[in-house]
């Protein structure tokens, strides 16, 4: 006889109450475990991006909370390439925009001739011949998710751009993104001479340190800009703030909405168990024993539902990815410290939130019990 | 045979105790002595403050006044009485109190948690007990599977799962048809005999009161009258 099996019946005895309880718990957990993965799967796919192109460091301006960080003047890169231990330098300019039936699109566009080009692997049609050639090459997920391939075209910025390539990239952001010549973005974008990133290269085998005090050097001449090296540039990003500003409030949102059923859950079943409490503090159970009972009862609550959150989060995940619109624009990655987090987090609110019903429990006095009958 | 002197188990010393501010008077200075052995039927009408006594006499409840001793001591300086109650008393309801989600053998061991007993001996002990009470085929049934006897039984069962010194039944038949009652009731007075063990029962039934060796009526909170039972009625 243990308190273990005991607990286990109560929850099946009163199943309904108890699986809308686990739900509760469960749909807040598998929300901070999907934003997790989320700002994870961001931060992933911008260091895939930066080691795709060979890219040391990122200058873009400071984030404001646009996903995309505000444009600066391309005059920045040639004061910044012509820095001693800097080896070549590419502008960037990108914005998110509605695509075809896709709600939002990463349309791309790179520097004429700068090295970020040489990774892309063209594996049908043919990449732009001059800097000022008005088509576009696809990714292939973009290709898949927009449904068009070499010859048809797409309505971008009010014009009409036909797709000359289509190229294939280890990262899976450029995968998904649609690919113009910088110049003819700056055009119809209303963004002439601008950029948003700035990819820096440096030279060959420069030091860690010697890198960071360049950069400082550039924060200092530019202090609108930001510098950071590729491999901390993705935290820096405002997308992953975001993301993660939104875990941090979807955390707390499913702390009170735990706290609250789980407490709503355990004082009525105390109150429902008056008797039971009463008999068992009746026959010699201190009212110690009582506390972790419902304690425990609680405790695992929270543990069980946490670990169906994650299950959950899971199977929204390979839900999400049915939908090639979604699955080619996001990845979530959940980590196995995000899941750790994530029970850990549910069972100690669970905890929490049984403390009160198991100080009321254990304070029942075996004649008041008896009269509540 | 050797006359072996009877000995105080239990007393009550000027007891009171009143409910809602004092305006329901329950016990009005009742003195009670428990000897040892002793097997006592405490009668009344409802509301005579029967189980009230019952409850201090079992560290349930504590006196507004007065004083109840358990062979010698004071209930009141013994702190959490959690220990006396797990180890010095057993309990029997009238509406047997079971927890309807564990079976009669989990049901008898859930007071063997507060002793000392290693946890392989509880169940057991448990089966052994409930063989006692003529239910060695019903372990593992839950309480709404048996019948109201089967379940009083469960109770007496559990009640005697510490080895307490002294049981406290409150209307152990009030709950039982006639025939379920005298099985309740021939099963109480076998314990006592052949254990020897002290036995205090509430009721307000005569026949019931009838197997006790000595009857204390109550009215309004006091003791009206103890004497010993007449014939066992049977």
């Amino acid at each position: 006889m243990n308190l273990l099996p005991m607990i286990i019946r109560n929850f099946k005895a009163r199943r309904m109450r108890t699986a809308l309880t686990l739900l509760g718990i469960a749909v807040g957990m598998m929300a901070i475990v999907a934003l997790m993965g989320l700002a994870r799967g961001f931060e992933r796919g911008w260091d895939q991006t930066m080691n795709a192109r060979g890219t040391d460091a990122v200058i873009n301006r400071i984030a404001a909370g646009s996903p995309i960080p505000a444009p600066f003047s391309e005059e920045i890169a040639l004061t910044v390439s012509s820095l001693p231990g800097i080896e070549s330098s590419g502008g960037v300019l990108s914005s998110l925009v509605p695509v075809g039936n896709l709600p939002m699109v990463l349309i791309t566009s790179w520097e004429w001739n700068s090295y970020i080009w040489n990774h892309l692997k063209i594996v049908e049609g043919r990449m732009p011949q001059r800097p000022d050639e008005q088509v576009i090459l696809l990714g292939k997920s973009a290709s898949q998710a927009l449904g068009k391939g070499i010859g048809e075209t797409l309505l971008l910025y009010g014009s009409k751009f036909p797709v000359c390539g289509i190229y294939e990239s280890a990262s899976m952001i450029e995968s998904g993104a649609v690919l113009i010549p910088l110049k003819v973005m700056q055009d119809k974008s209303d963004n002439v001479g601008k950029i948003n990133f700035l990819n820096i290269r440096f030279d060959s085998g420069i030091e860690s340190s010697k890198a960071r005090s360049i950069l400082q050097e550039i924060e200092a001449i530019h202090p609108e800009l930001s510098a950071s090296l590729a491999s901390e540039s993705a935290q820096q990003n405002s997308t992953t703030k975001a993301v993660r500003g939104m875990t941090l409030a979807v955390t707390l949102l499913a702390m009170v909405v735990g706290l609250t059923s789980v407490m709503n859950t355990m004082l009525m079943s105390v109150f429902e168990r008056t008797m039971e409490i009463g008999v068992l503090r009746a026959i010699g159970w201190k009212a110690s024993r009582i506390r972790r009972m419902i304690l425990l009862e609680a405790s695992l609550l929270g543990v069980t539902g946490g670990t169906l959150g994650v299950l959950l989060a899971f199977a929204a995940r390979e839900l999400l990815y049915l939908f090639p619109s979604i699955g080619s624009a996001i990845r979530i990655e959940i980590a196995p410290d995000a899941v750790v987090f994530t029970i850990m987090f549910a069972t100690i609110v669970g905890a929490i939130s049984g403390l009160y019903p198991a100080i009321r429990a254990s304070r029942m006095k075996p004649t008041a019990a008896f009269r509540h009958q | 045979m050797e006359v072996v002197p009877s000995q105080c188990l239990s007393e009550a010393i000027a007891v009171t105790r009143s409910y809602e501010d004092g305006r329901i008077q329950a016990l009005r200075g009742v003195d009670l002595k428990v000897e040892e052995g002793d097997f006592i039927a405490i009668t009344g009408s409802s509301g005579s403050g029967k189980t009230t006594l019952l409850q201090m006499l079992g560290g349930l409840d504590s006196p507004d006044s007065g004083e109840i001793f358990f062979r010698g001591e004071a209930l009141s300086g013994m702190g959490d009485l959690s220990n006396f109650r797990a180890r010095k008393v057993g309990f029997v309801f009238q509406s047997f109190h079971l927890l309807s989600t564990l079976t009669a053998s989990e049901n008898v061991q859930v007071p063997m948690v507060e002793s000392s007993m290693h946890k392989s001996e509880r169940a057991p002990r448990a089966a052994h007990l409930l063989s006692e009470v003529g239910l060695e085929d019903r372990i593992h049934s839950r309480p709404p599977e048996l019948s109201g006897g089967e379940r009083q039984r469960v109770a007496i069962a559990r009640s005697l799962a510490n080895q307490p010194e002294l049981l406290l039944a409150d209307e152990p038949t009030g709950n039982l048809d006639r025939a379920s009652a005298a099985m309740v009731m021939e099963l109480l007075s076998r314990i006592h005999l052949e254990t020897g063990m002290t036995l205090v029962l509430v009721t307000h039934d005569p026949t019931t009161a009838a197997y006790a060796s000595r009857q204390i009526h109550m009215r309004d909170g006091m003791v009206k009258h103890a004497a010993p039972a007449p014939p066992l009625h049977r």
